[in-house]
């Protein structure tokens, strides 16, 4: 009952996290697509659910991955059984077994974050980590902070994007240094947000947060 | 050890503070009574923030700067460590920019989370931000999520957040920087019951034009020294803007005799839903052209939809193709690593590509920089040089005064004026009542969701009465 009173959610965010946590080990010692693709769908499912304008973004760096996975699986991993051609290359099933395994980790970890992410509000997620699972402060208001910043990055995301097109430049990066350019202003306007949010919390006593607890006498005052 | 300035509820003595050594503010010394207020006006760079952090004890404690000298706040030691952890129960803080200052996803959980941070309990915490909610008239919007709230939401949220533990003391560094004339009623709201209830109140700002009338003492920081104000000092007036813009004369409708390069009729715009509707929409060629309104009420989404970024929902905008938009945030546009590469970019008119460096005052000693390491307005100079590089028939400047200092704004001015006799025309979204007084030839107002043309001098001094300015 304690764990479910910090939260009115089913699942308490500590709980959650622990979820969260537990999945993505499992995802790197488990090697059967089955079983993996088993733990995608219900997270992916929900995590649509609950907030699909949050996380849809993480789906689509997933889907951006594969082609990567896949050429890694091809050049390192194409041995077994011929499966297939592809443009008059044989494909083994080593080589997709491979890829599938691979792509399916980056989902299930991408699924249960996405998951988590879309399920918990930014504060749940600190109280959780704090009080349930006696997180330091800065380690929990840090994770919920990184969510608070994820639809501004993507607003920010999407703003460069346009603008970039207006230059007459790609409105997607495809190569590393294109990637930079997109990175280099949203790290700073990130950092910049991050940086005076920092002082902010910092001067609205932060530092005293579970330190401190008001006098009655101080109550009193407010109660009249 | 106490101050020999007893009496005073904040003062420093002889501060000096840096970042690396204590060489940005230099031996400033200054006294702020309970009940009383002191403004600090100063040109960008000569180090108000700086003097922020560092009287508050940030700059040494949190960014490990340089600090010499002497700090007292509600009989507090900010420099020492075990006062500057107690400090912020006896200060309110209203920082420039709204959405750098919010932490949390609502209202409700922003300040249940600063009064936990004093140990309020989480009940206590709750039943107290609902009345600091309800005394900014947001308690309906407690729940919302902060990305739903409009800009003077956002600015009435970080006021609440500032008194909500009671403090007696109000600290706030610029806190105009990205607010319309309405935010600054509002701030002088602020100031004023702060005053009223007996708070001590510093204000650092770059437009004291706003607050001058507010405040006994008021003290001017240049190059790092901090001086009081002299109503004779042409030095203090030419830098920092303490007088109010005259707001030119009002022109007949027909203004301009060029072809027009951006018509629309019966315009909607928005995202999904309409935000903005408009009846007619015009603009000439060479032609300064000021899209005025509050924060939030689509002044920057009808750029947007001109320069083509998000279709119209209603109508269709017609006339020249050649518009390039340049975002609030200069930053966005920056695609090079140096100052060099991005006013001689390939994809640019290579004819007006070519004369973009003689217009940036700084480019000899800043050519290599990178573009994101220059200073505010720096960054929002090479950014309109950028768009002029396109050669583009029509400008769309969102905001471009924002955050710009008296010096600055006037070569801004200088500037789009040249741009303006070039034969181009350029549309500025603003809140800014000095460049419809200095700039625009005609004005469309925003109120209620709808936008229509209004007198140029009657929408500049609207603004400024609407800010709380004698005039």
């Amino acid at each position: 009952m304690r764990w479910l009173a910090l939260s009115d959610k089913m699942l308490s965010p500590g709980a959650g996290f622990i979820y969260a946590l537990s999945l993505t080990a499992l995802a790197f010692i488990l090697r059967s697509e089955i079983v993996l693709l088993a733990m995608v769908i219900p997270n992916f499912l929900l995590s649509l659910y609950y907030g699909r304008k949050k996380v849809a973004w993480v789906y689509v760096l997933i889907l951006i991955s594969a082609p990567g996975i896949f050429l890694n699986a091809l050049f390192f991993s194409n041995y077994g059984t011929l499966y297939t051609t592809i443009l008059g290359r044989p494909i083994y099933s080593n080589c997709i077994s491979s890829f599938l395994i691979v792509f399916l980790r980056i989902a299930v970890i991408g699924s249960v974050g996405a998951f988590f992410v879309s399920y918990y509000t930014p504060m749940e997620i600190v109280k959780g980590l704090e009080k349930e699972l006696h997180f330091p402060k800065g380690i929990a208001f840090s994770v919920a902070y990184a969510f608070r910043l994820m639809p501004l990055i993507s607003k920010d995301f999407g703003e460069i994007r346009k603008v970039r097109k207006q230059r007459g430049y790609r409105a997607f990066p495809l190569t590393a240094g294109e990637f930079m350019t997109y990175a280099a202003p949203l790290l700073r306007i990130s950092y910049e947000r991050a940086f005076w949010t920092g002082v902010a919390m910092e001067l609205r006593g932060f530092r005293l947060r579970g330190k401190r607890r008001i006098s009655s006498r101080e109550q009193a005052r407010f109660e009249k | 050890m106490r101050l020999q300035s007893d009496e005073a509820y904040v003062s420093i003595e002889e501060l000096s503070a840096g970042y690396t050594k204590p060489d940005v503010i230099l031996g400033a010394s200054l006294r702020v009574g309970k009940g009383e207020g002191a403004l600090i006006a100063g040109p960008s760079g000569s180090g108000k923030t700086t003097l922020f952090l560092a009287m508050t004890g940030v700059l040494s404690h949190l960014l490990e700067g340089k600090v010499e000298g002497k700090a007292s706040i509600g009989g507090l030691d900010p420099l020492k460590l075990e006062d500057y952890e107690l400090l912020p129960s006896k200060i309110g803080i209203v920082l420039q920019d709204p959405e750098k200052q919010i932490a949390m996803p609502t209202p409700i959980d922003e300040l249940t989370f600063i009064l936990e941070n004093f140990g309020y309990s989480r009940e206590e915490a709750e039943k107290r931000a609902v009345e600091a909610l309800k005394s900014v008239g947001l308690q309906s919007k407690a729940n919302f999520h902060v990305e739903n709230l409009s800009g003077g939401e956002k600015r009435r949220l970080t006021i609440a957040a500032s008194t909500v533990h009671d403090p007696p003391i109000l600290l706030m560094d610029e806190p105009t920087a990205s607010i319309d004339p309405w935010g600054i009623a509002e701030i002088r709201g602020l100031i004023r019951s702060s005053l009223d209830k007996g708070m001590a109140v510093l204000l650092i700002e770059h437009k004291p034009v706003f607050f001058k009338d507010l405040f006994e003492r008021i003290y001017i920081l240049r190059g790092g020294k901090l001086d009081k104000f002299e109503e004779k000092d042409e030095m203090s007036i030419r830098d920092v803007d303490f007088s109010v813009k005259e707001c030119g004369e009002e022109k007949g409708k027909d203004i301009g005799s060029g072809k027009r390069v951006i018509e629309a009729r019966d315009l909607a715009v928005g995202y999904g839903r309409a935000i903005l509707r408009a009846e007619e929409l015009e603009m000439r060629e060479g032609e300064i052209v000021a899209i005025v309104g509050p924060n939030g009420s689509g002044k920057t989404t009808i750029l947007k939809t001109i320069a083509g970024f998000i279709g119209p929902i209603e109508g269709e905008i017609v006339g020249e193709r050649r518009r390039f938009y340049v975002p609030q945030f200069p930053d966005m546009l920056f695609i090079k690593r140096t100052v060099e590469e991005e006013l001689r970019d390939q994809k640019m008119d290579p004819r007006a590509r070519g004369s973009l460096k003689d217009l940036f005052p700084w480019y000899s000693s800043l050519k290599s920089s990178n573009p994101f390491r220059l200073s505010h307005g720096q960054r929002r100079w090479l950014s309109i040089l950028i768009a002029l590089g396109y050669d583009p028939s029509v400008l769309l400047l969102d905001e471009p005064s924002s955050g710009l200092d008296l010096i600055l704004y006037n070569k801004l001015v200088d500037l789009l004026k040249r741009v303006k006799n070039s034969g181009k025309s350029v549309m500025i979204s603003t809140h800014d009542p000095r460049l419809i007084g200095d700039l625009a030839d005609r004005v469309y107002y925003i109120k209620d969701g709808r936008m229509a043309e209004k007198g140029k001098s009657k929408a500049c001094s609207e603004l400024y009465e609407v800010a709380g300015v004698v005039r």
